[in-house]
């Protein structure tokens, strides 16, 4: 699918932890209003790219260039006063306070609002809550609202649907769809394959240290390898793209 | 950055006054407190060093700070227990 040149690209990326290759030259990218997903199996390599890619992990080599600049180290704090928001799997909220002084935070930083993120996804009753005090899905959707709320060019979230309720599924779908539709330039991962196929506008298969871009769902669901070898039987004939919940 | 720290920690730590290559009991224990506090910090500090680095702000101050801690704790350690200088695992054996 022709998008013009991409908002953010990770290009080439390679990484060694001690004498295994883990990426050997992968490559994801993203566009302004578009998302796109990366499948792979359990230790292909998406989080380390995904890492790197944030500015969290140094990578062998391989350069990340987002909005025109290109980063030959990139870093997180620098990527983010460019525009980026990473999410990473463990979280991107401290437990330590409530998520209306992180929003504050965010917000005395890049300015906006946060009025559509409590509401998109129902924090309004618990935004003065300690975060300690919150369950593994309120503190989710508290990490989604956080994300909504900094209204980045650019969002990494590393397997944002992973252990979550299929209502909080839901509200996260939403919220992708809303940053979409802000023109946020979305890369996104996970195993929750129906759900994130619903939201993906492009398929990047992780496999063997590298990387290869499948289209649309559509396009990745026919595709006879990725098919065979991530989906497998059962997700094959399935995977195929649903409507995406507005 | 972390590793790199706690090496360098648990070099000098563990060198202590009995020369290169020959821990010390303390140093041993102090090393250990030393990799505790940052493993700590690594775990517990994981969420604040990621929001501020999702702030723009950079966020090395989280592994500098437990590591200048530890080298505090050892200094101390060995300036004011002297039995922590003279005790040698060879002596102990």
């Amino acid at each position: 699918m022709t998008r013009g040149a991409p908002f953010y690209t990770a290009d080439s990326v390679t990484k060694s932890f001690g004498g295994r290759q883990v990426l050997k030259s992968a490559s994801v990218w993203g566009w302004r209003g578009a998302i796109t997903v990366m499948l792979g199996r359990n230790g292909s390599g998406k989080s380390t790219l995904m890492r790197i890619g944030a500015g969290v992990l140094r990578a062998d080599s391989g350069t990340v260039h987002m909005g025109g600049r290109t980063y030959q180290r990139p870093r997180l704090h620098e990527l983010a006063r460019a525009g980026l928001y990473f999410h990473p799997e463990r979280g991107c909220l401290p437990i330590y306070g409530s998520l209306h002084d992180h929003l504050d935070a965010i917000i005395a930083r890049f300015g906006g609002r946060y009025d559509e993120a409590i509401d998109l996804t129902g924090m309004a009753e618990l935004i003065d809550v300690p975060l300690i005090e919150l369950s593994g899905g309120e503190l989710h959707r508290a990490e989604v609202a956080s994300c909504i709320a900094r209204a980045p060019s650019c969002l990494i979230a590393d397997e944002p649907y992973a252990g979550v309720s299929p209502i909080d599924a839901e509200r996260l779908t939403l919220a992708l769809n809303h940053l979409r539709a802000r023109g946020c330039a979305i890369i996104t991962s996970g195993h929750d394959v129906p759900a994130l196929m619903a939201v993906a506008d492009e398929v990047v298969w992780v496999t063997s240290g590298t990387t290869h871009a499948l289209g649309g769902p559509a396009e990745a669901a026919d595709h006879h390898q990725f098919a065979t070898e991530y989906l497998g039987p059962s997700l094959r004939y399935s995977a195929r793209p649903h409507s995406p919940v507005f | 950055m972390f590793w790199l720290l706690l090496r360098l920690m648990l070099l000098f730590i563990t060198r202590g006054k009995n020369g290169m290559g020959t821990p010390s009991p303390g140093g041993m224990i102090v090393a250990a407190i030393a990799a505790g506090i940052i493993a700590y910090s690594e775990l517990t500090f994981f969420r604040e060093r990621t929001l501020a680095a999702n702030l723009g702000v950079w966020h090395g101050w989280y592994a500098v700070l437990p590591a200048a801690v530890s080298f505090m704790i050892d200094a101390l350690l060995w300036a004011f227990v002297p039995g922590l200088r003279e005790f040698t695992w060879i002596e102990l054996a």
